[in-house]
C-alpha cells in the first residue's frame, strides 16, 4: 500500500473544462444579459407616466377629432353636445390611461420576475455550496477520525505488547528468584 | 469496437480543428469551490443592488390610486376643453339662433353632465384600479412564493448540513472514547494477566 499522491486527486480535464465553460458563460450572462434585464426593468419603471400619457393622448385625440370634425348648427344648438363631449372624452381617457398603466406594470412585473428568478438561482446555488461545504467538512473530520483511531490502535498494540513483556519479565524474575532460592538452600 | 471508436475520434478531431476549445482562451478555474462561492456572494449583492429597489417600488404600487387621480384631473380638463369648443362653435355660428334662456339651459346641462361624468369616470377608474391592483398582488404573490420557497429550501439544506455535522461530531466523540477505553482496557489486561 503506497502513500497517496496529491496528483491522483487533481481535477480531471472534464472537470476543468466544465468549470472553465461555466465561468465563461456566467461572465457572458453578467456582462451581456444581466445589464439588459436591469436596464429594461429601470426603463419600465421610468416610462410608466409617459406610457400612460401616450395612451391618454391617443384616446383623447381620436375622440375629440371624431366628435368635433364637422360642427354644424344643429350640434351647436344641442343642449347635450358639450356634456357628451366631456363624457366621451373622459371615458376614452380612462381607457387610454388603463392601457398605458397596465402595459407599464406588465413590463415592470416581468423585470422584477427576472430579478427574482436570478435571486432564486443564487439561493439554490448557495444551498448547493452549503451542501458541498458540509460534505467537505465531514470528509475532513472523517479523515481526522480515521487517523486518530489508527493512532489509538497503534498505541493499544504498543501498550499491550509492553504489558505482555512486563508480565513475561515478572514471571521470569519470579522464576529466577525461585531458582536462586533452590540454589542456595537446595 | 475500440478500433472503431478510435477512428471515429480521429475523424471527429479533424472536423473540430477549426473550432478548437483552447483557442477560446477560457479562464483556468483553480479552485472551483471558492470561485463558486464568490460568484454566489457577488450575485446576491448584485441582486440586492439592482432589483431590491424595483421590488419595493412594485410592492408600493399595490395601493396605487394613479388611475383615479388621473381620471379626476382628466375629467376636469376635458370639461374645460368641451366648454371652449362649444364657445368657439357658438361664435362661429353667431350664437346659432339660441336665446339667452336656451344658452343658460345649455350651460346648466353642461355643468350637470360634467359633474355626472366626473362621478361616473372616477367610479369606473376605481373599479379598473382595483382590478389592476389585484392582478398586481397576484403577480407579487407568485414572485414572493418563489422567493420564499427558495429561501426555505436553502435554510433546510443548511439545517440538514448542521445536523449532519453535529451527528458526525457526536459519533466521532463516542468512537474516540470507545477506542480510548478499549485501548486502556487492553493494556491493563495485558499487565494483569
Amino acid at each position: 500500500m503506497s502513500k497517496p499522491k496529491k496528483s491522483d486527486y487533481q481535477a480531471s480535464e472534464t472537470d476543468k473544462a466544465s468549470a472553465a465553460v461555466g465561468l465563461a458563460q456566467k461572465n457572458f450572462f453578467d456582462k451581456a444579459i444581466k445589464p439588459r434585464i436591469v436596464e429594461g426593468t429601470a426603463n419600465a419603471f421610468r416610462d410608466e407616466d409617459s406610457l400612460i400619457a401616450m395612451g391618454e393622448g391617443r384616446a383623447a385625440a381620436d375622440t375629440m377629432q371624431g366628435l368635433t370634425m364637422n360642427p354644424n348648427r344643429q350640434a351647436v344648438q344641442s343642449i347635450n353636445n358639450q356634456a357628451n363631449l366631456v363624457m366621451a372624452g373622459s371615458d376614452q381617457l380612462l381607457q387610454g390611461a388603463t392601457q398605458g398603466y397596465t402595459g407599464a406594470l406588465s413590463d415592470q412585473v416581468s423585470g422584477v420576475k427576472a430579478g427574482a428568478g436570478i435571486a432564486n438561482q443564487t439561493v439554490s446555488g448557495l444551498a448547493q455550496a452549503s451542501k458541498i461545504s458540509t460534505t467537505d467538512t465531514l470528509n475532513l473530520a472523517k479523515a481526522d477520525y480515521t487517523k486518530s483511531a489508527g493512532m489509538i490502535k497503534g498505541l493499544q498494540k504498543v501498550g499491550t505488547g509492553l504489558g505482555s513483556a512486563y508480565t513475561t519479565m515478572q514471571g521470569y524474575n519470579k522464576g529466577r528468584n525461585d531458582d536462586d532460592k533452590v540454589g542456595i538452600f537446595g | 469496437m475500440i478500433r472503431g471508436l478510435t477512428d471515429g475520434m480521429e475523424e471527429y478531431m479533424k472536423n473540430q480543428q477549426g473550432d478548437s476549445f483552447s483557442q477560446l482562451g477560457l479562464q483556468n478555474v483553480s479552485d472551483p469551490d471558492e470561485t463558486y462561492a464568490q460568484i454566489l456572494r457577488d450575485d446576491y449583492a448584485s441582486y440586492i443592488n439592482n432589483f431590491r429597489d424595483f421590488e419595493n417600488q412594485l410592492i408600493g404600487k399595490l395601493d396605487s390610486t394613479k388611475l383615479v387621480d388621473r381620471t379626476r384631473e382628466n375629467t376636469k380638463q376635458q370639461t374645460e376643453i368641451a366648454a371652449q369648443i362649444q364657445k368657439r362653435n357658438l361664435e362661429r355660428y353667431g350664437g346659432a339662433g339660441l336665446s339667452g334662456a336656451q344658452l343658460q339651459e345649455q350651460q346648466n346641462a353642461a355643468q350637470r353632465q360634467g359633474q355626472l361624468s366626473l362621478a361616473g369616470s372616477v367610479n369606473n377608474a376605481r373599479v379598473q384600479q382595483r382590478q389592476i391592483n389585484q392582478s398586481l398582488l397576484q403577480e407579487i404573490t407568485g414572485i414572493g412564493l418563489g422567493v420564499n420557497a427558495g429561501a426555505l429550501s436553502s435554510l433546510g439544506t443548511a439545517a440538514q448540513g448542521e445536523v449532519a455535522r453535529r451527528g458526525a461530531y457526536k459519533q466521532a466523540k463516542a468512537g474516540y472514547s470507545s477506542n480510548m477505553i478499549g485501548m486502556g482496557t487492553s493494556i491493563l489486561a495485558a499487565f494483569m494477566i
